[in-house]
């Protein structure tokens, strides 16, 4: 999920404990302030910290003027070589072309594990919002293959699209049975996304401050793991008892805007409801469902009818999807 | 009764095309503009004239609907984004360099008459009702939600180096550059907010205008400057005649702007700009059309709305500087003072955006005739004439320091929410309680 | 490999891009694909830098500044609504009285006016600096000197406040008071703070729950007083114990006048000073040397007792002293009869200091209580052995003669009537004069010199709750704030356009 969801339903995790609401009242953030951090934390040590250290044995660095799909596919397929034969995991990282402030250089990599190679192609030029620039697709639509020394075993999508900010990696590692498992974003969702860590920083807060700090930080963690469980990637939830990453429940995608957006208009409306019970004396009065009546259900459907109202005689202007260009998160989680 | 009905009318749409004109002046703010007409204010009624409510409040609010509809106009068209110097360059910015300036800025126009609509017949009807509600739950509890903004603002800050090299400390540091900045700037920025909270260098006599000099040094000089060294030209523009939106693009980008204009609106301190990044994230809106359009909602969803829950019934809130310096003339007070502010955002709402087309045209005419960077000049040599008129050399002052700090997340690469520390630390210390005690410490009392 | 450059670059500068591999470079002065130096303009760099040091450097200097600059003496006459948000300090004399607000037990906020001969203003310290300030014994007195410091807030009403945010910026010089005479305390003395001594000739308590305040009455050689002051201020005054007929006061009290009535009020627990050693003689029991000048009688009709035996505090009432024979003084908090032909016994709860002892007694003793006869709320003195049933202190009473009807309560005023219930958008200017009640939730307050407005609205409309000092005292008030719902009786008013309901009465004002 985004990072916006995770902080939202951490402090909406401390919102039920009632000391974080009391201290609240009486002028101490600190509880909501643990709950929306630690939340968001888990990403934050994967994103701003930890991938900064995170070593690679290639990097595929394509030329911006003439970018090679062939030179990229020949890479990636020396690193799977590799793999094969090193004994340990071995991890390839995919720079992105940037272009301009705001363009940079598509390039599309897929692992083809049915006939054993990887093919890549090189897309437009795409924005930050990864809407493709006009008449900027390179005029030859070269596909650049090349064959693999070992079977692969996918762990994430198949397709991957390289364009904005920072690249995606690969951990190549051989599975003993000639195969070559490959692990998308080896640095995310690891170590950082374990229960035991949440248990260890909710321990330190604890030494900090209290053991209900230590509750509100363990609370807001945890609400991270649980939520980033439902998505495909996973997380490494017992390390340091696990070593690899739980496939996630593929409910949903770490971008995509409805859930996004109803777990943080969920979170807040359940972060009102707790203040709204816990504060005493209040003029006004109402119970849950009318709550969730009025700030959820006529909300949403007048936003529905509207949306219906307004778009009847769209249908069908949206382009097809392109299945095989579905893109996994990189770094927006 | 007819009378006061034209009144309102007249001194709306007054406001409005006054506003208008103005907004189409660089780097100047509705609310520097507000300022010098409450000076006015208090100037004639101590002369012992007497200004009915029908006037100034429809004035007051035609000027507040005008501004956050056509301030858009410059700022997307005058100035163009050197990438050489600026490590981002804005949707708004894109089309003008794209040569669709005109599109950019009509569309961020629907966007606010979108606002519009959403302020008058969506939180209009409903606002005496679940505002005082949702006040009441959550009165206590405003510092604390201030705090969570501020460390959601700090957290979320997306590293924009570090992305190639061997991985070590020098990519850790170069990634930690542009998020180092933007620490340093809100965290300088508070600091600027203590001493303007408690030792400002304004005199006293103009204190009500304590914030305005830092406002414009951290954001209107910094881009009046940056224009004034840009190496980049604005390509020639074109007049689309269609905007190339449909119902859907428009309902996104006014729930998405709705509800972080709203948010920002109802929340001490929080502004436009952080209730959009909140919305534009909490929403997950990647299309530029749904991003540029819900920035027009936001804008105006927050300056106007913020001004129009003054007069709320039975809510009672002051928020917005256009609110604050409303509540030093005016005190609402009724249904009829509510009523008359919804009709007067409405009706200038209709007349900003009509006046959007052409007074768009003309800047285009205009920044093909006179250079943008002259422009941006002349822009500069206004405000500080305003700085120096309404604070003398002490706000000068300030507005040369708050520059230095404003200028850092633009050629840093952070973000330049981080220079609203100034309000979001100062603000969010005192309602917590120990702001008092912190002012201390730096031995500001 | 794209034919035509991306859309805008046409027209940017070409150090947007690396000279030795063509790579994006934008702001960038060392290529991050090949590592090559990108020569910039001069300008970007001195900027960039320039900008890091005019923003480190100059707010230095401005710290510097503002840390050595005094902060400006303002006259309060001169206070323009400009100076709106304006930190200044104005010196002046304490006017009026001071109020402290509590709630739940709790200082909320404090407010006293200063007045330094060009005009007045209103100064308010909240939460934690209200609390200091009573904490450190520095809430002013009616004539004190001040120094304050704060910040200026104004709104179109014309009501300025001061808000005080630091207790260190409340400079205090106590004014020296001369000791007036009771006799002597007159109508020109309104709005001065005195000292008065004298002897307790009654003291009466409010009636638990109700608005009523305390009046303790005095005596001396020159004539009759009696000092008011409202339930919160009890638990700060010094020994309460010996606040008690006939023992020696002295008191620093505001002279005000109520319902045509001077008044004696008392601001602060800690400016009543019961004189330790007339208390200790009254206390002190058969035995004790005469006093030189012996207490006055108490004024009827009361049935106050002239001598005070040794009272235990109810809190002081432990197990370890069953059997012993004491004497306690309390509020009757609770009243339970036995049921007809039940050989239980009548049980009186008294209550002192939130603690709380039941006293039992029989028919016999009931029957012959008389005048002394208990009613909840009245303040009892009982005599009796301590004993413990069902592990809880009792006090047992084996006669009538000691139980002792102590004080009881004045009636409290009858709440005003009026018109009846209306609602708020119902109400015109033609209903001036005419008294009306209304119900709704408050907004938030705007301070006058001399009361407080609270903006009432109950959907249908808004009306200005107008609560004057002088019908509505400052305690009754603390329990009012914005969001709360009321209901309020008062005559209808106009002030400049704005409908006003003005209560005369702290009864006419319910929270509800």
């Amino acid at each position: 999920m985004k990072g916006i969801s995770h902080f939202v339903s951490g402090v909406m995790a401390a919102s039920f404990c009632p000391w974080a609401v009391r201290a609240a009242a009486e002028g101490n953030p600190l509880y909501f302030i643990l709950g929306g951090a630690f939340g968001i934390l888990p990403d934050t040590i994967d994103f701003k910290f930890y991938r900064f250290f995170y070593r690679h044995d290639f990097y595929v660095d394509p030329d911006p003027q003439n970018p090679d799909p062939q030179a990229i596919a020949d890479e990636l397929a020396r690193a799977v070589d590799k793999a094969r034969t090193a004994g340990r995991a071995v991890r390839i990282k995919l720079n992105t072309v940037r272009m301009g402030a705001d363009y940079w250089r598509q390039y599309i990599v897929r692992f083809d594990a049915e006939n054993q190679e990887v093919q890549v192609r090189i897309g437009p030029v795409v924005n930050t919002g990864q809407v493709p620039v006009p008449n900027s697709e390179p005029a030859e639509r070269k596909i650049g293959r090349a064959r693999l020394a070992a079977p692969i075993v996918q762990t994430y999508d198949a397709t991957t699209r390289v364009d904005i900010f920072d690249g995606p990696t690969f951990a190549l590692e051989a599975d003993g049975q000639g195969r070559v498992v490959l692990h998308f974003l080896p640095w995310h969702r690891n170590w950082s996304h374990s229960f035991f860590v949440g248990a260890a920083w909710a321990l330190l807060g604890w030494l900090l401050w209290s053991w209900q700090a230590a509750v509100v930080i363990m609370a807001g963690y945890a609400a991270h793991l649980l939520e980033d469980q439902l998505g495909f990637m996973g997380s490494n939830l017992f390390f340091p008892i696990t070593k690899r990453r739980f496939i996630g429940l593929h409910v949903m995608r770490s971008g995509d805007a409805v859930p996004n957006f109803s777990a943080v208009w969920l979170s807040c409306l359940l972060i009102f409801w707790n203040l709204y019970r816990m504060t005493p004396d209040l003029l006004y009065h109402f119970n849950f469902l009318q709550l969730i009546f009025f700030g959820a259900v006529l909300p949403i459907g007048l936003f529905g009818l509207v949306h219906w109202l307004l778009t009847r005689g769209d249908k069908g202007r949206e382009g097809p999807v392109e299945l095989e260009d579905e893109f996994g998160d990189t770094m927006t989680s | 009764m007819m009378l006061n009905i034209l009144t309102v009318l007249g001194v709306t749409i007054l406001g409005t095309v006054l506003s208008c004109t103005i907004s189409v002046l660089p780097a100047l703010h509705a609310y520097n503009v507000l300022g010098a007409l409450v000076l006015l204010f208090y100037w004639l009624i101590e002369k012992g004239m007497s200004i009915p409510s029908e006037v100034f409040l429809p004035f007051m609010a035609g000027i507040v609907v005008g501004w956050s509809m056509l301030n858009t106009i410059p700022s997307i068209l005058l100035g163009a984004p050197d990438e050489s110097a600026m490590f981002t360059v804005l949707p708004g910015q894109k089309y003008l360099m794209s040569g669709r300036g005109y599109e950019g800025t009509m569309m961020t126009g629907v966007g606010g008459l979108a606002g519009v609509f959403f302020l008058v017949c969506v939180v209009g009807p409903f606002a005496p009702r679940v505002l005082p509600v949702v006040q009441g739950v959550l009165r206590p509890h405003m510092h604390w939600i201030l705090w969570v903004i501020i460390t959601y603002i700090l957290m979320s800050e997306w590293p924009k180096g570090g992305n190639r090299g061997p991985a070590g400390l020098a990519k850790f540091a170069d990634a930690w550059r542009s998020l180092g900045a933007g620490l340093a700037t809100f965290f300088l920025s508070g600091l600027l907010g203590f001493i303007l909270l408690y030792r400002s260098p304004v005199s006293v006599d103009m204190a009500f205008q304590n914030i305005m000099p830092a406002f414009v040094g951290l954001f209107a000089v910094p881009w009046c400057l940056l224009n004034m060294i840009s190496g980049a030209n604005v390509p020639p523009q074109r007049i689309a005649h269609s905007l190339e939106l449909n119902g859907d693009l428009i309902l996104r980008s006014a729930a998405a702007g709705g509800l972080g204009g709203g948010f920002a609106a109802f929340f001490p301190v929080i502004t436009g700009g952080i209730g959009g990044l909140l919305a534009g994230h909490a929403t997950a809106q990647r299309d530029e059309k749904v991003f540029i359009m819900s920035q027009g909602v936001s804008k105006l969803v927050y300056y106007v709305g913020s001004f129009m829950l003054l007069f709320v019934p039975g809510l009672g809130l002051t928020r917005g500087g256009a609110a604050w310096m409303m509540k030093g003339l005016y005190v609402p007070r009724s249904y009829y003072d509510y009523f008359m502010v919804l009709g007067a955002i409405a009706i200038s709402g209709a007349v900003a955006f009509l006046m959007m087309g052409p007074l768009t045209r003309a800047t285009i005419r205009f920044i093909e005739k006179v250079h943008y960077r002259n422009a941006s000049l002349v822009a500069l040599v206004i405000i500080l004439a305003i700085v120096y008129l309404m604070t003398g050399w002490g706000g000068i002052l300030v507005m040369i320091v708050a520059t230095g700090i404003g200028l850092i997340p633009v050629l840093f690469a952070s973000r330049r929410l981080n220079c609203l520390g100034i309000l979001l630390l100062p603000i969010a210390c005192n309602m917590s309680g120990f702001g008092q005690q912190i002012a201390m410490w730096l031995r500001l009392i | 490999m794209t034919t035509n450059p991306l859309p805008g670059h046409a027209d940017q500068p070409a150090e947007i891009t690396c000279a030795q591999c063509g790579q994006f470079v934008g702001a960038l002065t060392r290529c991050p694909r090949c590592g090559a130096r990108v020569e910039k303009r001069m300008s970007i760099r001195v900027f960039r830098y320039a900008a890091l040091a005019l923003g480190t450097i100059g707010l230095g200097l401005l710290y510097l500044m503002a840390t050595h600059r005094e902060l400006p003496v303002v006259r309060i006459g001169e206070i323009k609504p400009t100076m709106n948000f304006a930190y200044v300090r104005v010196v002046g004399a304490v006017s009026g009285e001071p109020r402290v607000f509590k709630e739940a037990g709790k200082v909320r906020s404090l407010r006293f006016s200063v007045d330094d001969g060009t005009g007045e203003i209103s100064v308010t310290a909240f939460r934690s600096q209200a609390e200091a300030l009573v904490e450190q014994d520095l809430v002013p007195s009616p004539g004190d000197r001040v120094t304050v410091a704060g910040a200026l807030s104004m709104t179109a009403d014309d009501d300025v406040v001061m808000r005080l945010q630091v207790t260190e910026h409340l400079q205090l010089e106590r004014a020296e008071v001369p000791v007036t005479v009771l006799g002597e305390v007159n109508g020109e003395l309104v709005g001065n703070s005195i000292l008065v001594e004298g002897t307790i000739t009654a003291v009466n308590p409010p009636k638990p729950e109700s608005r009523q305040p305390w009046v303790i009455e005095l005596r001396d050689d020159s004539g009759e007083g009696a000092i008011t002051f409202w339930p919160d201020l009890y638990p700060d005054i010094g020994d309460k114990s010996l606040l008690i007929p006939g023992a020696a006061v002295r008191a620093r009290v505001g002279v005000r006048t109520y319902k045509d009535k001077l008044q004696l009020m008392l601001n602060r627990g800690e400016d009543l000073e019961v004189r330790a050693d007339s208390a200790e003689r009254q206390v002190a029991g058969p035995g004790a040397p005469a006093e030189e000048k012996p207490a006055p009688a108490a004024a009827a009709p009361r049935s106050v007792p002239t001598r005070v035996e040794a009272a235990t505090e109810i809190a002081d009432v432990t197990v370890d002293m069953k059997g012993k024979e004491i004497t306690v003084l309390g509020r009757v908090a609770e009243l339970r009869a036995p049921a007809p032909g039940s050989r239980a016994p009548y049980t009186m709860v008294l209550e002192d200091q939130g603690r709380r002892i039941p006293v039992v007694y029989w028919d016999d003793v009931a029957t012959r209580l008389g005048e002394n006869a208990p009613s909840t709320g009245v303040l009892m003195k009982v005599r009796g052995l301590v004993d413990v049933y069902e592990k809880t202190v009792q006090i047992k009473v084996t006669h009538s003669a000691k139980v002792k009807l102590v004080d009881v309560e004045p009636p409290a005023a009858p709440a005003p009537a009026g018109e009846g219930l209306v609602e708020i958008g119902k109400l015109t200017a033609d209903m001036k004069g005419r008294v009306f009640t209304v119900r709704g939730a408050l907004g938030e307050p705007r301070s006058l010199m001399k009361g407080i407005v609270y903006p009432l609205s109950d959907g249908t409309g808004q009306i200005d709750l107008l609560l004057w000092d002088r019908m509505v005292p400052g305690p009754e008030r603390d329990k009012l704030e914005p969001g709360r719902t009321v209901k309020a009786t008062g005559a209808i008013g106009d002030y400049q356009g704005q409908l006003q309901i003005v209560p005369a009465s702290a009864q006419a004002v319910e929270l509800e």
